[in-house]
């Protein structure tokens, strides 16, 4: 039976729209199989303003990643599909050699044919793995690039708030220096008073040991020790900058030294590890 | 036709595709990839809302690709719109499977919320890249009322059937069909240019 133009519609704008009922779907295919022309633009037109409702959608592209994934399973699938696609007693009857007294001949042209399928699907095997290896180490590449990308990025966002640092009209700056732990380290520490942003550059400071942290600390002037925030040095960090916001003096005159110790993970409220760096402001 | 929708030339260069990468070469699907697999990964992330999810959709769409390319029909339309209708079917699939649709909280219907324009309108770089194309398909669904676009919106875009919406929207079934049916045949009219 086939439906009236205005149920094929509805069909149609369903089967458009993927809402089309299970029990409507024959209905549906007959109008379009038996609805001639007009029946048929309906359909092409309809499917037509589903696929266009797509483009409504805000674009976003996929990762690199899932391409070369993608490519990786395809390659191993086929890899894994490959088999001998008949067995020697069906390739001897198909080539119409059933009779027993042909054997001899059958079994020698059965070697040699196996013989080139093996030489051939190992040829394969190894391309097929030289792909493989081959689309791995892209992968590993492509990931290593965007390491690299956001480790970039990140520094970038770190030279930009340094800069803004110095911009300011008005900043504070106080040396220090390596003491008897660590002679050859130095740092200074330079804020801007308005905003309460402050960069600390240190230099060949040792690495911490993972349940350490660095601290920060500034001496007000009744030098008392207020912590101002705790880092991390890994190995290779020789240089090592930190941008955040600490609520420093206004103007270094209110300030007697800055220091740095080696302390618990997190930090403590009072100083008690092996102090790394140490430099009082010169308040001429 | 539904091959107007996109060039010629785009279309006959997608099915020459699919007939290599029915004849397994592998090329042709990183070509088909890198054509196709933006709209589709917007379409699924439009549906899923989860990277990972979307991710994992839009591989076994490739993959079935890869496996099935001969079953594409092109009675059925454009390559693209295979694809789109594939990606969009895998999507609902696993939204139905991993039960995303918490019917009573998720997808109640936000009474303010536009799902078609708000991405482009509130998104000046979004708006300033959008194709002519593009620009027209959103003044023609501006076109339909609030309640067309919502059952448009969770038919196509979050798997319900007709009898769904009439449970979800507490409506007889038949006005379902008729305002669906009503919002498509608006969408025709105003498109039909792109797609005679």
């Amino acid at each position: 039976m086939i439906p009236e133009k205005e149920q094929f519609e509805e069909l149609c704008s369903a089967y458009a729209l993927g809402a089309l009922e299970e029990e409507e779907r024959s209905l549906f295919e007959e109008g379009l199989k038996n609805g001639g022309d007009e029946y048929r633009k309906i359909f092409e037109e309809s499917v037509g303003v589903s696929y266009l409702l797509n483009t409504s959608v805000k674009k976003v592209a996929p990762s690199p990643l899932v391409k070369a994934r993608l490519l990786k399973k395809i390659h191993k699938k086929d890899k894994q599909s490959f088999s001998f696609p008949l067995s020697f007693e069906q390739i001897a009857l198909s080539l119409g050699f059933g009779n027993p007294r042909y054997g001899f001949i059958i079994s020698l042209l059965m070697l040699i044919v196996v013989a080139e399928i093996g030489t051939y699907a190992y040829l394969m095997y190894e391309d097929a793995e030289q792909r493989e290896n081959q689309l791995a180490a892209y992968e590993t590449k492509l990931m290593d690039q965007q390491r690299r990308f956001v480790a970039l990025q990140t520094e970038l966002q770190q030279k930009e708030a340094i800069l803004n640092v110095l911009q300011s009209p008005k900043i504070e700056m106080v040396l220090m220096s390596g003491q008897q732990v660590n002679p050859a380290g130095y740092g200074k520490i330079i804020w801007d008073p308005a905003r309460k942003v402050a960069v600390l550059h240190v230099s060949k400071l040792p690495a911490v040991p993972s349940d350490k942290d660095y601290q920060l600390w500034y001496l007000d002037k009744n030098k008392k020790p207020v912590s101002a925030g705790v880092f991390a040095v890994t190995a290779g960090d020789e240089n090592y900058f930190k941008v955040s916001e600490v609520p420093l003096p206004d103007s270094k005159k209110d300030i007697s030294a800055f220091a740095i110790t080696i302390e618990s993970k997190g930090g403590v409220p009072q100083p008690t590890g092996a102090m790394y760096l140490l430099g009082t402001p010169n308040v001429n | 036709m539904i091959f107007a929708i996109l060039p010629n030339e785009q279309v006959k260069n997608d099915v020459s595709l699919l007939e290599r990468i029915s004849r397994r070469d592998s090329s042709a699907l990183s070509e088909l990839y890198d054509k196709h697999s933006t709209l589709l990964y917007s379409i699924i992330m439009r549906i899923l809302k989860e990277k990972e999810e979307t991710e994992d959709v839009l591989q076994e769409v490739f993959v079935n690709v890869w496996e099935r390319a001969e079953m594409y029909d092109e009675q059925l339309g454009n390559p693209g719109a295979w694809l789109a209708r594939i990606a969009r079917n895998r999507a609902v699939d696993r939204l139905r499977s991993k039960n995303y649709r918490t019917r009573s909280k998720e997808s109640d219907i936000d009474q303010h919320h536009d799902y078609f324009t708000a991405d482009a309108s509130s998104n000046p770089e979004h708006r300033a890249i959008l194709s002519s194309q593009q620009e027209e398909i959103l003044i023609a669904l501006t076109s339909l009322s609030k309640d067309q676009k919502d059952l448009i919106e969770f038919a196509y875009f979050r798997g319900f059937t007709q009898s769904e919406l009439a449970d979800h929207f507490k409506l007889p079934l038949g006005t379902v069909k008729t305002r669906m049916r009503t919002a498509m045949s608006i969408l025709r009219q105003k498109l039909r240019h792109h797609l005679a």
